[in-house]
């Protein structure tokens, strides 16, 4: 009963249960090989894509700004990794770390890009980005080697090197549980409000004192760090990266994460993350539907549709408020329903 | 305490402020009253930075604030609460009212003001956990000015609070303005409701397309032929 409640009323213990649940299950498929390989790779894919998720919903959730180009931060983070590890052999920390501070930079830059563009028309402009950063990739050889794309291994901390996908796995699972409780802790926290309050209201928030040219630029900064640290989690987890992986299509899948799984919430962050790495994947094993082509592209629109049409808040929001909450209020008498975040 | 001087702003090529001059003393009431689009919004949106005025200077207490950053001149003591009940709909009620407190440095306290501020408003009091967006419009308004008082102003500007709320609110809105002031506080009060306003008010101006046109003592305008004409309705 009183595991419930504190349940009930801090969302942190959900988060932090969750987490460690999450670690648990897979320090025990290492022991034990619970899953397929193959399912392995599908997990690695949904934790990182949880880190982009996440620091997209900073952007788009929280703050309220749009950005249709982030896929280029990613990629950037990607190739630093592999441009790192390749050339100056830094272990893996330093190396995640320089991996989402150096996208950081440019992610302020696009923050004053937004202070002189609103809504629709920062849009068009980091969607431009976007498509722009794709050819420069392709061009821009020494750094990342062009078409041919950069190889590199698998990380290594302490000399232990996480060579099997299963201990890569761990690690990563360990750095997006860091990144929830990092990320829970901020938006609880006055940073964390300033940004709501810019959302919702920017003239009320600026009358409040809070200055928009900051977090603004802060938004910004936040999500492009998440995002590179996540390239990069990609880079040491595909050991490949190549060019044509940071277009358009990447960018709208992560708008499609945020708003399929929920604005604003980190556990829908993560359900958006492990849908649409998964939803995918299922469909394609199915027999005549699983055989059209794009069927992903496909899916994910329909997705969104019909979640934007019969749940705005979001999968995860929808499902907390629908069985999540009543389950407690049944269960303790509440008639003050914790909130979420 | 505030002092306007020849202030001019412009929206592009529109006109809204010509050569306002106003005067607001030390525990004063003063309401700035006018028509639909005559300016008073933009009177208190050069006052709070929102809107850089082309000409003239905005003093408070003696310092010149005028083209200041907002956050700025929310640290010299003067807080906006902007017309159309802009709360952060998102938020919860004490978030709301946390973000009031966004810019006073000395965190320690801030409960034993959350506290005080519920007693102001005993409606939010029972609603710290609601959002903001799912209040009742008196509520919201209520929550607006609470979220105000939350920065310790010492002056406070409130746009239209009365704005689409039933005669009975209204009263009590204009019932905490005067408590607030009675406690210290600075108010600059723009209304459409003109016969409340001059009721707390203990001075007025009046805008008309961007300019002052009458202004003086709440009692006396209360009373002006020309004032009842135009702004208090034929049966006051
Ligand atoms: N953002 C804006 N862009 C262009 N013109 C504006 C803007 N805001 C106000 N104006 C114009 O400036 C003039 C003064 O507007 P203001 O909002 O100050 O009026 P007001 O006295 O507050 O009116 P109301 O009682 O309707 O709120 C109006 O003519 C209005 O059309
Ligand atoms: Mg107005």
């Amino acid at each position: 009963m009183a595991f419930f409640k504190l349940f009930n009323n801090n969302p942190y213990f959900k988060y932090i249960l969750g987490s460690i649940i999450f670690v648990i299950i897979v320090f025990i498929d290492l022991q034990l090989g619970l899953f397929a390989s193959r399912t392995v790779n599908l997990l690695i894919r949904v934790v990182y894509f949880s880190v982009v998720a996440i620091g997209f919903n900073i952007l788009l959730g929280y703050a309220g700004q749009i950005s249709l180009g982030h896929a280029a931060f990613m990629g950037f983070g990607a190739y630093l990794t592999a441009f790192i590890s390749n050339n100056y052999g830094l272990g893996f920390l330093p190396t995640i770390i320089l991996s989402g501070l150096i996208p950081m930079v440019f992610g302020v830059i696009l923050g004053l890009v937004a202070l002189r563009l609103e809504r629709l028309y920062l849009a068009i402009a980091t969607l431009g980005i976007g498509v722009t950063i794709e050819f420069v990739f392709r061009e821009w050889v020494w750094f990342t080697n062009g078409f041919s794309g950069v190889r590199l291994s698998r990380p290594e901390i302490f000399g232990f090197a996480f060579n099997n996908s299963r201990h890569f796995l761990l690690l990563s699972t360990i750095i997006l549980f860091i990144v929830i409780l990092f990320t829970y802790n901020l938006i609880n926290s006055k940073t964390g409000r300033a940004l709501s309050a810019m959302r919702d209201s920017g003239h009320a928030a600026q009358a409040m004192g809070i200055s928009l040219f900051k977090y603004k630029l802060i938004a910004f900064a936040l999500s492009a760090f998440y995002v590179g640290i996540a390239g990069s989690l990609y880079a040491y987890a595909e050991r490949y990266v190549h060019p044509s992986t940071w277009g358009a299509e990447l960018s709208l899948d992560m708008l499609a994460m945020v708003v399929i799984g929920g604005l604003a919430s980190i556990g829908g962050s993560v359900t958006g993350a492990g849908f649409l790495v998964f939803v995918p994947r299922l469909v394609q094993d199915l027999p005549l539907i699983g055989e059209i082509t794009n069927i992903n592209f496909i899916l994910t629109g329909l997705a969104m549709i019909l979640v934007i049409r019969f749940m705005p808040i979001g999968i995860y929001n929808w499902f907390d408020y629908k069985f999540i909450q009543p389950f407690y209020i049944k269960r303790l008498n509440l008639n003050k329903p914790g909130g979420d975040d | 305490m505030l002092k306007l001087h020849d202030i001019s702003a412009f929206y592009g090529n529109i006109n809204a402020l010509s050569k306002i001059n106003l005067k607001v003393k030390k525990g004063e009431i003063v309401s700035l009253l006018g028509a639909n689009g005559a300016g008073k919004s933009s009177t208190l949106k050069v006052i709070s930075g929102l809107l850089e005025p082309r000409e003239g200077d905005v003093f408070f207490r003696d310092n010149k604030i005028t083209g200041m950053e907002p956050e700025i001149i929310v640290d010299h003591g003067i807080i906006h609460i902007p017309e159309g009940r802009q709360i952060f709909p998102a938020l919860t009620v004490e978030e709301n009212l946390k973000i009031g407190a966004y810019r006073i440095r000395k965190s320690t306290d801030w409960r034993d003001k959350l506290d005080n501020i519920f007693e102001y408003f005993p409606a939010l009091s029972d609603r710290r956990q609601q959002k903001g967006g799912t209040l009742s419009g008196g509520e919201q308004q209520m929550l607006a000015i609470a979220r105000g008082l939350m920065a310790e102003p010492e002056l406070l500007m409130l746009d239209e609070p009365s704005l689409g709320l039933a005669p009975l609110i209204v009263k009590d809105i204009f019932k905490i303005i005067k408590k607030i002031n009675s406690e210290g506080v600075t108010i600059l009060l723009v209304e459409q409701n003109a016969n409340m306003a001059l009721k707390v008010a203990n001075r007025a101006y009046i805008l008309e397309t961007g300019e002052i046109v009458h202004s003086g003592n709440a009692k006396d305008l209360a009373s002006d032929e020309k004032v009842k004409e135009a702004y208090l309705g034929s049966t006051h």
